[in-house]
């Protein structure tokens, strides 16, 4: 009991100190401002409109939509998407964030500006050019198949995603002491074993976050799949379609919280 | 603390005050409006006539179905007083949720019964046909023609070649979707779309994206307005041709109409009676719309609705049970 009300002074003086910095405190209060207005206010009337039936509570929406194929079929397509696009981003944000750290290779400052260019784009640029590139009529006619649909969607989502996953890396890489690698090294382990044994191990938590921000990100994506879905449908296309062209806000927001879902798991996680 | 508070209270007292005073001074209002027309489009009306009325005007630009969603979210608290353009199928039917306002505009002519609601919720100041728009090169590497009917879009050749907008996304969609409705009936049109939809390669959201993707080749024929094909590919000098199904076309009907509950009232008035003004009407032919004043010149090169087959197109009844036959389609070609 003693020991609580300690930690209740101590926290009421935390308080006070922040009060007395009043630029600070104003900031975390504009800060929090901002937050419930743009973020958590919308979410939550989001989340209402889709429980909300005539003023009462009801999953109806939810049935409604788990039971068309053409809700669920997006669901699925989004998920399946995110996975692949977080894979192979994070497989080539740490190339990337491993040649840059970790070898002597020359040309760094070209190979990291390569590395993160694709974020000062929006994704949709990136479809745009893909489609000259690659579509029916572009250059390169062909050379990697239909880009309509999963395909073209992959191919895009890495090239805008790699970077967040690079970003994510290279920080965890700078981090993992080199002295390690050489005491290894010096007591007669192969490249190979430092890799597989010292760095992969200890880069594992980045590269599993890295992975989720990824795969957060691709299921997000509006803009890529808008322009480059062609028949393979995705789920945050579908909501907006369903707001914009049904004038159906229930099941528009149902589609936008189911979509939420797998988004917020992989943000905890 | 006191002070700095009271400090940032004095600095936002005076921002607001300073933001709300010229407004104060105006005559008319600021006419606030969302625009189912191509932003450059809608720029080149909408500076006409703030040049010629001395009002003022703000707009958004939306397809038609992303405004019917916008203003039914917004009923209880409207942001805009004018719905500018777009297929009055998307008027009649948020008319037919009680989102408009009735006016009957002031014209110097008469205004036939398909161009406005009984109770003049909506009003229509253009009119356009659904045709095919088909890319030249296409065609002559195959050594056909263009479709010339429906019945030539299933040929296999066009396999994953036709593109067009969602039938509840776009207006145009929807129309060419009503078309086929009110030519076969609902379940024979479902089974007949089923075949379109093997040729189908995408539909997309907006119903004019199809020409300039047919004029790139990335698809091969397109099925849009008249006036979108004209005003976009074959005017653009892209490698296309417009053609009409012989069995009959559906057409639209350009709406206009007063959002319910306005602010603006009486400025949203003056901006539809301008609508159906001469001056206007005559500024449809840059952009290939047909003009409902009989006084306004037409495009050269324009198609008129007289000369190609139309069908007897119920765009009331298509308007109000735009739900259900939207609906329909869904879930029989689940997409």
């Amino acid at each position: 009991m003693k020991q609580q009300s300690k930690s209740r002074v101590q926290q009421i003086n935390e308080i006070k100190k922040l009060i007395r910095e009043p630029f600070l405190f104003i900031s975390i209060l504009v800060i929090f401002y901002l937050l419930i207005v743009f973020v958590i206010f919308p979410i939550f009337q989001v989340f209402k409109t889709s429980f909300m039936i005539d003023g009462q509570l009801s999953l109806k929406n939810y049935r409604d939509v788990l039971r068309q194929s053409y809700y669920i079929r997006p669901l699925f397509n989004s998920i399946l998407l995110g996975l692949i696009v977080a894979t192979i981003g994070t497989f080539v944000g740490f190339v990337f964030a491993y040649a840059i750290t970790r070898t002597p290779m020359r040309g760094k400052g070209i190979f990291r500006l390569i590395a993160t260019f694709p974020m000062v784009s929006p994704p949709f640029v990136v479809a745009l050019a893909c489609i000259l590139l690659f579509g029916r009529s572009g250059i390169f006619a062909g050379a990697i198949g239909n880009i309509y649909g999963l395909t073209g969607l992959t191919v895009v989502e890495t090239i805008a995603y790699a970077p967040t996953a690079f970003l994510v890396l290279i920080g965890v890489l700078q981090a993992i002491d080199p002295s390690l690698e050489e005491a290894a090294m010096d007591c007669g382990a192969s490249r190979g074993k430092v890799f597989s044994t010292i760095i992969f191990p200890l880069a594992l938590p980045g590269i599993v976050s890295a992975w989720l921000f990824v795969f957060i990100q691709s299921l997000a994506d509006f803009g890529t799949p808008m322009i480059l879905s062609g028949n393979y449908q995705v789920l945050s296309v579908q909501a907006y379609l369903q707001i914009t062209g049904m004038f159906d806000l229930a099941r528009g927001s149902t589609l936008a919280i189911l979509l939420l879902v797998p988004t917020v798991i992989a943000f905890y996680l | 603390m006191k002070r700095t508070l009271l400090i940032v209270g004095l600095v936002l007292l005076s921002a607001t005050m300073l933001c709300a005073q010229p407004a104060a001074e105006k005559k008319y209002s600021t006419l606030q409006m969302y625009a189912a027309l191509d932003t450059e489009e809608a720029q080149y009306y909408i500076e006409a006539f703030e040049k010629s009325s001395g009002i003022k005007v703000e707009f958004v630009r939306m397809s038609s179905g992303e405004v019917g969603a916008r203003i039914e979210a917004e009923k209880n608290n409207p942001q805009a007083s004018v719905w500018f353009g777009g297929s009055n199928t998307d008027h009649i039917n948020a008319h037919s949720k009680g989102l408009l306002m009735s006016y009957k505009p002031n014209t110097d002519f008469e205004l036939a019964p398909m161009l406005h609601a009984d109770d003049y919720g909506w009003n229509g100041f253009y009119t356009g046909a659904i045709g095919f728009v088909t890319n030249t090169e296409f065609l002559k590497k195959h050594n056909i023609s263009a479709p010339q009917s429906w019945a030539d879009l299933l040929d296999p050749v066009y396999h994953g070649q036709i593109e067009m907008a969602y039938p509840y996304t776009s207006g145009t969609g929807y129309t060419a979707w009503a078309t086929i409705i009110q030519d076969k009936g609902l379940e024979k049109a479902l089974d007949w779309w089923q075949l379109l939809d093997k040729n189908i390669h995408q539909y997309t959201a907006s119903g004019t994206a199809c020409i300039a993707r047919a004029g790139l080749g990335e698809c091969a024929v397109g099925i849009a307005f008249s006036h979108d094909i004209v005003a976009k590919g074959v005017g653009m000098g892209y490698p296309l041709v417009m053609s009409f199904p012989s069995e009959g076309t559906g057409y639209e009907v350009g709406g206009v109409s007063m959002i319910k509950g306005a602010r603006q009232v009486e400025e949203a008035q003056i901006f539809i009676d301008w609508c159906f003004s001469e001056e206007a009407q005559n500024l449809f032919k840059k952009y290939s719309r047909l003009p409902v004043n009989p006084k306004a010149t037409v495009a050269e090169g324009a198609i008129k609705l007289s000369d190609i087959n139309l069908i007897d197109y119920d765009a009331v009844q298509m308007g109000q049970r735009k739900d259900e036959f939207v609906t329909a389609w869904r879930d029989r070609i689940g997409k």
